[in-house]
């Protein structure tokens, strides 16, 4: 039988019953559009939850001296060799900074709390949260600025303001306690809370100078992209930080990058749920496609169609109407993702995405991957769906099906 | 089919003894037996999604019950008694006065299962200067100074000991193992606290008697427990504290039981304020899957909606001859909505049976989680094995739902039979 008259036929059969398979037609680009769009949620978090950790001071790699994570402070300090980002291959990398980040005690007239201090050279901070913050007053003009930015909800608690004093208490490289006041030249605004009560920034030379030394405690370097991060560290273990650890976003957040892992695996997930509800229906249609159709069939068969021809008419009409479902499918989905992919205020549960390391600002990310899967999947699923009612369409014998 | 009269039962009785009384249910449940495999395909459909809408919820409520209430015993309590201010700003002088008469009175509540006072500020602490080198400056790090009474004490903290004991004594303290660790002390030593007082410095000297280790960097890094009497002194409170924190018999009415602890002076806090982030991720959990359930729904909607049309087209015929017969379209569509009920309560039997199987078999074994997700879970304060706990809210939500939808998916095509002329009907059985 020529492919050209088993389409033609497939086709033809469908339009027999243009309310049933315009509702099948219509299950199946929701169940598409749907599991398109709840990936894409996924994917969105999924993105923003490894931007914000490598916003987060982290970077895709960075370099500590070992022992520091367990016990932060300027004793696990380390110098970096001029020149040292001659290693770096431009192409790859964005930017790369070098902090120095001490625990320290932050006081104001009032109130007192533990911080998190961070010496920072600002032009390098392109790479960090730093670069997207609204600064109330000013922000940091060089590494020798002598004065602090400090979040607004620390500011909140301290009770301060722009242009007044903080007293700050840390640990020298000595051991000894070094303690010293610093103007106020900014109040930055983090996407999240928990960024503004933890960070408090000045000029990388001025720390240095308060604990007497010239080391840094890290050295972040932001990649263009996450591929390019094993390479990366490799070529800087085995060169300029030979005596140093030399660690991945992933290492440095593992719960973080988990849950991003699982983000690949939830479109297989997706697609089950939804695709198993919509799945009995779909068989329901097209047996009863095939049963209506017995006398006709019979008819064919006794004309001298071969059974594989039945087969291949059924299987052929059950792979158009899933096509044509899931090509509506899509056209749904970009058509909703339209609507929000500039973002979604989910701001009302603040506090929980924060925890996990998103923002209130929801944007979900449709990835062509995904899509591809998603259709490949689908069609797949329509040649399934149609191997019981194919089985029946052959089982018939001619003459029993005519005397029906 | 003159001895098969069918009517609603009403005429049923006005048609006297030659009919044979057949109830029109009974007939909407034979009807479905008709075809067999399209029914068993629609009920197997809406058993399939919900048994994954009640799957997905019994998880969830098993996972975030235990996380609430394990958060809750953690520390902060399901519910506190606090100064009206103190949740925005909790600062030294927002306290609630007379906490012995108020705790006596939390205590005489059949609700509270256990009440805890608690005075709380941030402070610097440092190691008191060794005697051997009193020139070496020990380092301060600052931290959240707790005043609690020992015997009243629930905060799993106490339990966490990593090293020495809880406290007994006054002037003792128990602090987290990364906090004592910053400060170089361990238990024997002594500690010097340096806070803010309302109108001062407050100043306080203790022994360390025992360090925790809680897995929760926060507090084993920042917290650190005193003798709420040493506290009050060395802050100046008197008798007054900046928040009773209770455990309740019936965590789920923490809002109720709040609400209904607060006075003149004071407010009833309920854990859904005191952990935002915690209260937030279940509601955001819980609603997002409302996502999934809907879209669940409205798929075996449009399944079932075909079923009806198919089944409509397919008894044109018979219609045409029930309506010959003197049968209102009325009964035909209420013959077709009764079907449709039958339809959705074998597929929410479906649902129950297979929900039943699976959670009376996970209740008992619990579902392991591997390795990497046991390390997330316990920051979250959950076990290494999750128990699935119906969901029986969002199983009725769904069983309505589905009941509604059924009968809005048999009413689309029964709709038709109101034009249906009778003629044609029976015309297309030739």
């Amino acid at each position: 039988m020529p492919i050209k008259l088993l389409f033609q036929l497939s086709w033809r059969n469908l339009w027999r019953h243009r309310r049933r398979n315009g509702i099948m037609l219509s299950a199946i680009a929701v169940a598409v559009a749907g599991v398109v769009l709840l990936n894409s949620l996924l994917r969105g978090m999924q993105v923003d939850m490894q931007n914000t950790v490598i916003d987060n001071l982290n970077g895709h790699v960075k370099v500590l001296q070992p022992g520091y994570r367990d016990d932060p402070g300027i004793g696990r300090g380390f110098a970096v060799a001029d020149g040292w980002e001659a290693e770096l291959d431009p192409l790859e990398v964005v930017g790369w900074a070098e902090r120095v980040r001490v625990p320290a005690v932050i006081m104001s007239e009032r109130e007192t709390r533990g911080v998190q201090l961070v010496g920072i050279d600002p032009a390098q901070e392109d790479i960090s949260f730093l670069s997207g913050v609204d600064i109330v007053g000013e922000g940091l003009s060089g590494p020798d600025d002598r004065r602090v930015i400090v979040g607004a909800a620390l500011a909140e608690q301290l009770e301060t303001e722009v242009g007044r004093r903080l007293v700050l208490v840390t640990q020298g490289a000595d051991g000894r306690n070094r303690e010293a006041g610093y103007r106020i030249a900014g109040i930055y605004r983090a996407s999240v809370a928990g960024l503004e009560k933890a960070f408090v920034f000045t000029g990388a030379a001025t720390l240095q100078g308060m604990l007497d030394t010239l080391v840094v405690t890290e050295v972040s370097v932001r990649l263009t992209d996450d591929l390019h991060g094993p390479s990366m560290m490799e070529r800087l273990k085995n060169t300029v930080f030979s005596e140093l650890d030399v660690l991945s976003w992933r290492q440095l957040e593992p719960q973080a990058a988990l849950m991003v892992d699982f983000a690949d695996q939830a479109v297989f997930i997706y697609f089950l749920v939804v695709m198993g509800a919509l799945v009995f229906g779909l068989v329901n249609t097209l047996v009863t496609a095939v049963m209506e159709r017995v006398r006709e069939l019979g008819m064919l068969r006794a004309l001298g169609m071969k059974p594989r021809s039945v087969v291949a008419q059924v299987v052929v009409e059950s792979s158009l109407i899933m096509t044509c479902g899931i090509l509506l499918g899509l056209a749904l989905a970009l058509g909703v993702f339209s609507l929000v992919a500039d973002g979604m205020d989910l701001s009302a549960f603040d506090e929980s995405l924060a925890s996990f390391g998103l923002r209130p600002v929801f944007v979900p990310v449709l990835a062509v991957g995904d899509v591809v899967l998603v259709a490949v999947m689908s069609l797949v699923l329509g040649l399934v769906a149609s191997f019981y009612p194919a089985r029946r369409a052959v089982k018939l014998k001619p003459l029993d099906a005519l005397r029906r | 089919m003159s001895e098969l009269a069918l009517s609603d039962p009403r005429s049923a009785a006005a048609a006297g003894a030659a009919t044979v009384r057949v109830s029109i249910p009974a007939i909407a449940w034979r009807n479905l037996w008709r075809n067999r495999r399209r029914t068993w395909l629609m009920v197997a459909g809406i058993g399939f999604a919900g048994f994954l809408v009640v799957a997905i919820n019994s998880i969830q409520v098993g996972t975030f019950t235990v996380m609430i209430d394990n958060t809750a015993r953690f520390f902060a309590g399901h519910a506190q008694v606090q100064h009206p201010e103190f949740l925005d700003e909790p600062r030294v002088e927002h306290t609630v006065d007379d906490a012995a008469a108020r705790l006596q009175a939390l205590e005489r509540l059949p609700q509270v299962t256990g009440a805890a006072p608690r005075a709380q500020s941030f402070a610097l602490v440092a190691a008191a200067a060794s005697r051997a080198d009193p020139d070496a400056e020990p380092p301060a790090v600052g931290a959240l100074v707790v005043g609690v009474d020992p015997q009243r004490e629930f905060a799993a903290i106490r339990h966490a000991a990593s090293s020495g004991r809880y406290l007994e004594a006054r002037d003792e303290a128990y602090l987290g193992a990364v906090l004592a660790q910053n400060l170089g002390v361990g238990t024997g030593d002594e500690v010097v606290v340096v806070g803010n007082a309302e109108g001062g410095v407050a100043a306080m000297s203790v022994t360390v008697v025992g360090t925790f280790s809680t897995g929760q960097a926060e507090f084993d890094r920042s917290q650190m427990h005193v003798r709420l009497d040493a506290f009050q002194e060395a802050f100046a409170l008197g008798d007054a504290v900046h928040g009773i924190a209770v455990t309740l018999a019936d965590p789920a009415a923490a809002i109720d039981v709040a609400a209904s602890l607060g006075d003149e002076s004071s407010v009833g806090v309920p854990w859904q304020q005191l952990m935002p982030e915690v209260h937030q991720m279940a509601e955001l959990k819980y609603q997002s899957s409302y996502m999934i359930y809907a879209l669940l729904l409205v798929l075996v909607t449009f399944s079932i909606v075909n079923a009806f049309i198919m089944t409509t087209f397919e008894r044109t015929p018979e219609f045409g001859m029930l309506k010959a017969l003197g049968m209102r379209p009325g009964a035909i569509m209420a013959m077709l909505a009764l079907e449709a009920l039958w339809m959705a309560l074998l597929g929410l039997a479906a649902t129950l049976a297979a929900s039943g199987l699976l959670l009376g078999t996970l209740a008992n074994t619990g579902i392991p989680l591997t390795a990497d997700m046991a390390g997330i879970m316990s920051q979250y304060l959950l076990p290494d094995r999750l128990y699935p706990v119906f969901g029986y809210r969002t199983a009725v939500e769904f069983g309505v739902a589905a009941l509604l939808a059924t009968q809005a998916a048999a009413l689309i095509p029964a709709l038709r039979l109101r034009r249906l002329k009778v003629v044609d009907a029976l015309r297309m059985a030739e």
